[in-house]
């Protein structure tokens, strides 16, 4: 009883701590922030390649991706120059499905849309931070000689880790990891036949800099 | 590629520790903290739950504690064994007639 007790009251003061550092007007103005991101899109194979349509049923072997350049952008702010913030994130990569044997390749552009909640150690320099969230993957699968031009949008996740320094009081340099999760369903791949779903796992490394208003 | 990549990352790492600037927006931060801080009471509550709050948000046993996934004990169930695949039909594009 005194131990639920005390949960609920820790809890309670949390979930109001919560609400302060995110929603409540503060005296000091929120740090807003925009980036530029460039860096380098290593995806695992897409796995678990499985038939749609009327190729339902059936499996293909893993679908092996080429590492490319990525690049992308971020605005996001921290409320009361606090611990938490939130920032949208978009990033774009290409990579191309490599030749299976005899079966050629075929080009594949992802374009990775994120919504993640940021925590970071607040720093005056230095701020590593941890971050992730929903987001949204478009990708583009290119007509090859045994598929269909074809675009699809899933819901995958992303989570992050990265360390800003700032280089002046309000420019930053900062590095980060990001890894995606998702599955990918191209219904119209093969045209009339049907497609594939397969899941789609990639890391990322960025470098990039950030303006801080 | 790798090789651009890795060069892009130690140029990174150097910048990075050159870099010596402070935060406009942390440096405000704590310049708000000091102002709210009594001196003759270093732990006063303004402190504590101020804007400049930033360690610890959720107090211990905060949030999420005493959170544990699935997959442990009675109720975790083994994998089924593989069905045996189908054959693809004659206009199966070639990535699913593949043996693998």
């Amino acid at each position: 009883m005194v131990w639920t007790r005390f949960v609920c009251s820790r809890l309670s003061a949390g979930l109001l701590g919560c609400w302060f550092l995110l929603c409540a007007p503060s005296p000091i103005q929120a740090e807003w922030y925009v980036a530029g991101q460039l860096g380098a899109n290593f995806a695992d194979p897409l796995r678990n390649v499985r038939g749609s349509g009327t190729l339902a049923g059936l499996d293909a072997p893993n679908f092996n991706l080429k590492t490319s350049p990525a690049f992308g952008g971020k605005v996001g702010v921290f409320p009361g120059h606090g611990l938490f913030g939130i920032e949208l994130d978009v990033s774009h990569s290409t990579p191309h499905i490599k030749n299976l044997d005899d079966v050629p390749g075929i080009h594949l552009s992802v374009t990775n849309i994120g919504a993640h909640v940021v925590l970071r150690y607040p720093g005056v320099t230095w701020q590593p931070y941890i971050g992730g969230g929903p987001a949204l993957l478009v990708a583009h699968l290119g007509r090859s000689s045994t598929t269909e031009s074809d675009t699809q949008v899933s819901v995958g996740g992303n989570v992050l880790v990265g360390i800003r320094a700032f280089v002046t009081p309000k420019v930053a340099l900062f590095t980060e990891y990001k890894y995606t999760d998702s599955t990918f369903r191209f219904g119209g791949a093969f045209g009339p036949v049907g497609g594939f779903d397969a899941t789609y796992r990639a890391h990322q490394l960025f470098v990039g800099l950030s303006y801080h208003f | 590629m790798r090789r651009s990549i890795g060069s892009l990352y130690v140029a990174s790492a150097l910048l990075l520790l050159t870099a010596c600037a402070q935060s406009f927006h942390q440096g405000e931060r704590l310049g708000s903290v000091g102002a709210h801080m009594n001196p003759g009471y270093p732990e006063s509550p303004s402190y504590w739950s101020g804007p400049g709050f930033w360690w610890n948000p959720f107090g211990y046993y905060g949030s999420g504690y005493g959170w544990y996934g699935g997959g442990y004990g009675i109720g975790s169930q083994q994998p089924n064994a593989p069905a045996p695949r189908p054959t693809p039909p004659a206009n199966a594009p070639p990535q699913f007639q593949k043996k693998y």
